[in-house]
């Protein structure tokens, strides 16, 4: 059954489309994202997504699903394949490797020789370029944004710019970012994929010069951006996707009739002391990025009500599991995940499995309690 | 003498103030004077200089002279503008040679705020367009001539389109589409007469054109009957010119005969065939007469036409006006073919009317009848482009002729159906008069007979038909025959009509004509119309249980007013009975309430119908909902849209049963299959719940969603075993969220790229039905999905819409034969899986790399 808002005549002859949201969350997001993927693959409903926008660890599954095998079983099998082997190893050891290193050092050199305002004096080599190595490894080598495996999909990849303090989003129709505008450049999937994964207490930020016009027609200018997590700016993934986004404002605007949210949360958690530095800047960050995505997934809550969106879900992993409208009698329960890591560190088998399972399970079920049309 | 009304003195200190303002633009020629009739008369002069001039334009001299006439009304009536000369008669918008029509559409053009400054403003318009000829340009409707009517005659009613009976048409077949008016042709008339009844003495009715001939062969050959339905028939004679007489009809009949002579219709033809006309016309009249003589005979009319535009682009048509023949002028036409009579007495009359016929035509003055155009070449139907359109020329039958079934068959009735059946057994009571389309004196009387009476008072060819009767009784009797309309309108909001109108249409659903159902809520605030096109699974009560199972689950918001008001899950704890006795309850509502819901749903519905066939196919089923201001609920403009997909239909071929399965409900069963496939592997079993309901009356079994198979199931290639771990909560989820529409109704599994059918082991199964309830019913629904290699993949990739589906409602049997020897399933021995969504049935939890020292705090402090 579909419901469309405007008379019978006026409706559009065509499937629904789907927006997809995969938050950030390190392997976590990624792994709990791709039970969700599996979820609508058995809907068959994955070819009715028209936009995928993903953040961090959902950058990494976005880039996986986007510009990977076409085929389902192989992209799974891939994405397995990463969660299990892990991503950092071999980032550790590429950002040790001898060139790297002098790289490095020459650049801090010269950021102590000229230190003044103005442009800044960008490294030109980090660890994070050693996770965009490490991706080229893992078979998102040699892509473009635009060379998408499924046809007519678009992706919207975000990172967020510590100088401007604004969104970059690269995608797969247009990469831009609002203080600048558009980028010119043919900007590279693992490129993209890791200035939105550099965990800001993890990574470094990433530094880079593109072209930007303000219009199609005008001149380009160079600026330089410093990119960081995506998730600073919105961990879901889910602004972009936002009804009644002005294109006055952005390029980045897409019409979908359902949005659906893969977040790798984890909810609250028990009370923390945060005695230390390192324990009350993580705290900070995880209640900033949960005010943020409140304030976004009430938002759609209320577009889907209002019926300018026809159905909003959000399988959040954190859930406490007595929230669940539907009873699922082996439901993996929220207490046997939330706690894992967002990191990108190998992962075992079974966590691999109880985390995609749930993100699984949550997506079938609330898409069937609440759009079981689709 | 009466003083200037107030207004009037607005008019003159209007006139002051622009003649001291205009410095001589315009003079006040004259003091304003009350004259007769109560309108202030004054005269003023316009300074017409520099007006741009051209051919075929008023020639305006260098000041103008115009009288104002105001009246006391004013500035609620328009003044009059009449110039004092005639040099401009025969100008368009020149009325009487000297009357200025300035408003063609006076009711919006006229501003009364703007008072006499509007007026002049308005007049310096009118001067500038005479003076370049523009005043009836080619892209504005053509201003037709004027006849003066008198309202003493009455009326004719003009139905029947001229056609190529115009002069125009005539020629080589192009003829009037690619005529303009700027096109000169050669004059010429026509002379055609068009069959009249009489209706009463001040109306007239053309019900048919014809030309001469066929007139004369049709009275001669005994085919004209005096009087049709009891009413005088006559013929009327008309004059169909190619070119425009004037711009206004002469008022001397003398002049009118002149200026059709410069058309080309010599008068001499001209009075043979009135002579012709009027001879039968008497004739007619002495076959009704008692005695046969004719005293009064059929009033005599001649017809002018001359060609008209109705609008830019669209063809010339004629534009008729009515010349009504005084009682002199019809005698003498009357006996005019005498004069060729045998008997010398009639021939003596013959040749004195012949006589006297062109002296009463130059001294007889022009008098002209209203003349009302119904014909639909020059018309436009009011209604042309709203949903209605969709009923024109169909046949209807609205099942109820109540509050809401009354309204919608009048609609019907007006948007031009070609036959209306309303279907009704109740009588008039006098209770009912407050909201629906009946009156005091059909009290008493069966309702579809009062209703198609009234119904068929709109219109001349009647065309409703009442049939007294219960609705499914009457219409739904035969049980193979689909019904030989176009629309079937269920308005009778009765659960027997509706099941029954479910349970006819499914046999036979393809040669069904869409149906649409109505019915409000108690209170007449809210009401909801579905549509059920050709073809599509379910009609009435099959979309209003979808919109009530949506509206107490994932529509719950949007629905929550509907859903307490029409779909209740407690029976309405007072009912509104107005009438003493064992009447049956009803909604509260008023015929204002009613007019908005009847107008409101009906419109939804003829949209619905409406539908482009591509959507029509893919969302066959609609349900909208009206909500009247004042109504609890979400604020929605227009309808609430909600649409269905065709479900997948099975016979059973043993009980006979329908079996419905919901495109959910199947995509739902695929996905588990490609889960199980993922999981297990490509070629073990999968299954689960069915969950639905059975209509024993439908005869049908709805699936609206499905399950899949519960942890402690058994899976393997070639058996399903269902689990039961926890089936009961949730069939109890379902049913408690639907208010039990969506419970258990049985259970599915796959046989992949297997036959659709049961095993062995599956027929045992049905025999002894084992469900996984504590309270196993006595029968469930057995659905198998199977198909050979490729109709199986090609569904399970998406494909295909569906696999091969064996569906079975089976009913237990309690036997000694399958107490004692339960088939062994063919699984012994091979592997089986569990089901449920972990692949085994134990998954420890993630590694906890612990530090070590909480360990050993842990420890010690767990220590004595």
């Amino acid at each position: 059954m579909a419901s469309p808002a405007a008379t019978p005549n006026g409706k559009a002859l065509s499937k629904p489309r789907i927006g997809l949201a995969l938050s950030g969350g390190g392997f976590r997001a990624t792994c709990f994202g791709l039970g969700c993927l599996r979820a609508l693959y058995d809907q068959d409903l994955l070819k009715q997504v028209q936009v995928i926008s993903g953040i961090s660890g959902g950058s990494l599954l976005t880039a996986f699903y986007a510009y990977g095998p076409a085929d389902f079983d192989e992209f799974d099998a891939l994405v397995v394949e990463q969660l299990r082997r892990g991503l950092q190893l071999e980032m550790a050891l590429r950002a040790v490797r001898p060139d790297a290193l002098v790289r490095n050092l020459a650049t801090a050199a010269k950021v102590l020789a000229f230190r003044r305002g103005g442009e800044p004096r960008l490294r030109a080599s980090n660890r994070t370029d050693a996770l965009t190595a490490t991706l080229a490894s893992r078979g998102l080598g040699g892509k473009q944004l635009t060379d998408v495996s499924h046809p007519g999909l678009a992706t919207v990849i975000t990172a967020t710019d510590l100088r401007t303090s604004n969104a970059v989003r690269f995608g797969s129709l247009r990469s831009s970012c609002s203080a600048y505008g558009t980028i010119a450049e043919q900007v590279s999937v693992t490129e993209a994929v890791a200035a939105s994964g550099a965990f800001p207490l993890m990574l470094p930020a990433v530094e880079r010069t593109y072209t930007f016009q303000r219009h199609p027609d005008s001149p380009g200018e160079q600026h330089a951006v410093l990119l960081t997590d995506g998730g600073v700016y919105d961990n879901l993934g889910l602004s972009v996707l936002e009804p009644g986004r002005s294109a006055a404002h952005t390029p980045h605007t897409y019409e979908v009739d359902y949005i659906i949210a893969s977040d790798a949360g984890r909810g609250r958690l028990p009370l923390s002391s945060g005695h230390f530095a390192a324990a009350r800047l993580k705290r900070s960050f995880d209640v900033t990025y949960r005010r943020s995505q409140d304030g976004s997934r009430g938002r759609l809550h209320e577009a889907a009500d209002a019926g300018r969106i026809q159905g909003f879900i959000h399988a959040y992993l954190g859930m406490p599991d007595e929230r669940l409208p539907v009873p699922v009698v082996d439901l993996v329960p929220a207490d046997e995940v939330r706690r894992y890591p967002t990191n990108f560190q190998a992962m075992a088998k079974q966590s691999v499995e109880a985390i995609s399972l749930r993100g699984e399970q949550l997506t079938r079920t609330l898409l069937a309690h609440y759009c079981p049309d689709l | 003498m009466t003083p200037p009304s107030a207004g009037q003195l607005l008019a003159v200190a209007q006139l002051h103030q622009m003649a001291a303002d205009s410095r001589g633009a315009l003079d006040l020629l004259s003091e304003p004077v009350v004259a007769d009739g109560g309108a202030i008369r004054t005269e003023i002069s316009l300074d017409c200089t520099g007006t741009a001039a051209a051919n075929g334009g008023i020639r305006l001299r260098r000041r103008e002279r115009f009288v104002l006439y105001v009246g006391a009304d004013f500035p609620f009536s328009i003044p009059s503008v009449v110039v004092p000369h005639r040099r401009w008669a025969g100008t368009p918008h020149v009325q009487w040679g000297c009357l200025l029509c300035l408003f063609a559409s006076p009711s919006v053009e006229w501003v009364p705020a703007a008072g006499l400054f509007g007026l002049v403003e308005r007049l310096l318009l009118w001067l500038e367009r005479a003076a370049l000829g523009e005043l009836d340009p080619d892209d504005q409707p053509l201003h037709p001539p004027v006849a003066y009517t008198s309202s003493v005659h009455g009326v004719t009613v003009v139905h029947p389109d001229l056609g190529g009976l115009a002069p125009y048409d005539a020629e080589a077949g192009r003829g009037h589409e690619e005529r303009s008016t700027s096109e000169v042709v050669a004059p010429s008339c026509r002379l055609v007469v068009g069959l009249t009844l009489a209706l009463s003495d001040d109306r007239k009715d053309v019900i048919e054109w014809m030309n001469r001939e066929e007139w004369l062969r049709r009275f001669n050959a005994g085919q004209l009957p005096p009087s049709h339905e009891g009413r005088p028939v006559g013929g009327a004679l008309a004059v169909l010119c190619n070119g425009e007489l004037s711009f206004e009809y002469p008022s001397r009949a003398g002049a009118l005969v002149d200026a059709l002579e410069k058309l080309g219709l010599a008068r001499s033809d001209l009075f043979v065939a009135i002579g012709e006309v009027a001879a039968v016309n008497y004739e007619l009249a002495s076959q009704r007469a008692p005695g046969g003589e004719a005293l009064t005979s059929f009033p005599f009319d001649v017809f002018v036409g001359t060609p008209s535009r109705r609008m830019p682009g669209i063809a010339l048509r004629q534009h008729l006006v009515c010349w009504r023949f005084d009682d002199i002028g019809r005698l003498i036409t009357e006996n005019i073919n005498f004069a060729d009579s045998a008997h010398p007495a009639l021939a003596r009359l013959g040749d004195l009317a012949q006589r006297l016929l062109p002296d009463w035509i130059a001294t007889t003055e022009t008098s002209w009848v209203q003349v009302m155009e119904a014909r639909a070449e020059v018309t436009v139907r009011r209604d042309a482009d709203s949903s209605t359109a969709w009923l024109r020329g169909r046949r209807v039958v609205v099942l109820g002729c109540g509050a809401l079934g009354g309204p919608i068959a009048e609609f019907c009735v007006r948007a031009g159906v070609a036959a209306l059946w309303v279907v009704d057994e109740d009588v008039v009571t006098p209770g009912i008069l407050v909201r629906q389309p009946y009156s005091d004196e059909d009290i008493g009387v069966a309702k579809a007979v009062a209703l198609s009476e009234r119904l068929n008072r709109i219109r001349d060819d009647k065309p409703v038909q009442p049939v007294i009767g219960r609705a499914e009784m009457v219409l739904l009797a035969d049980d193979t025959a689909a019904p030989d309309v176009d629309l079937v309108i269920d308005a009778t909001a009765n659960n027997t009509v509706t099941s029954l109108l479910e349970l006819r249409r499914a046999t036979r659903r393809d040669a069904w004509p869409p149906v649409m159902s109505v019915v409000i809520g108690h209170d007449a605030r809210r009401g909801i119309v579905t549509v059920s096109h050709r073809g599509s699974t379910g009609s009435g009560r099959h979309v209003m249980r979808r919109l009530a199972i949506a509206g107490r689950t994932h529509h719950a918001v949007r629905l929550a007013d509907v859903s307490s008001d029409l779909f209740p899950l407690e029976p309405r704890a007072t009912t509104f009975q107005p009438e003493p006795g064992c009447s049956s309850p009803t909604f509260i509502g008023s015929a204002a309430d009613l007019a908005a819901l009847a107008g409101a749903l009906f419109d939804a519905g003829l949209q619905g119908l409406a539908r482009g066939s591509e959507l029509q196919k893919e969302e066959p089923m609609l349900a909208g909902v009206v909500r009247l201001s004042g109504a609890v609920g979400p604020p929605t403009l227009g309808t609430d849209w909600f649409t269905w997909e065709n479900d997948e239909v099975v016979r059973d071929v043993v009980s006979g049963y329908e079996v419905r399965i919901s495109q959910p409900a199947l995509t739902r069963m695929r996905a588990e299959v490609r889960r199980g496939a993922r999981l297990r592997g490509t070629d073990i079993e999968t299954g689960g719940l069915l969950l639905g309901q059975i209509d024993d009356a439908c005869r049908c079994i709805w699936i609206d969603d499905v399950s899949g198979p519960p942890p402690d199931s058994l899976l393997s290639a070639v058996h399903f075993d269902h689990g039961v771990e926890g089936v009961e909560d949730l069939i109890t989820h379902h049913r408690d969220r639907s208010g039990r529409l969506t419970a258990f109704a049985g259970m599915w599994h796959s046989h992949p790229c297997g036959k659709a059918e049961p095993s062995k082991t599956d027929r045992f199964a049905m025999r002894s039905l084992v469900t996984p309830l504590e309270k196993s019913p006595n029968r469930a629904l057995v659905v198998i999905l199977g198909g050979d290699e490729h109709t199986w993949t090609r569904w399970v990739d998406g494909d295909a819409l569906v696999p091969d589906i064996f569906a079975q409602l089976a009913t237990r049997e309690v036997t000694d034969e399958l107490i004692a020897a339960p088939p062994v399933p063919a699984s012994h021995g091979t592997t089986a899986w569990p089901g449920g969504w972990r692949c085994r049935v134990d998954i420890p939890g993630p590694r906890r790399r612990r530090r070590l020292w909480p360990r050993r705090l842990r420890r010690r402090t767990a220590r004595p």
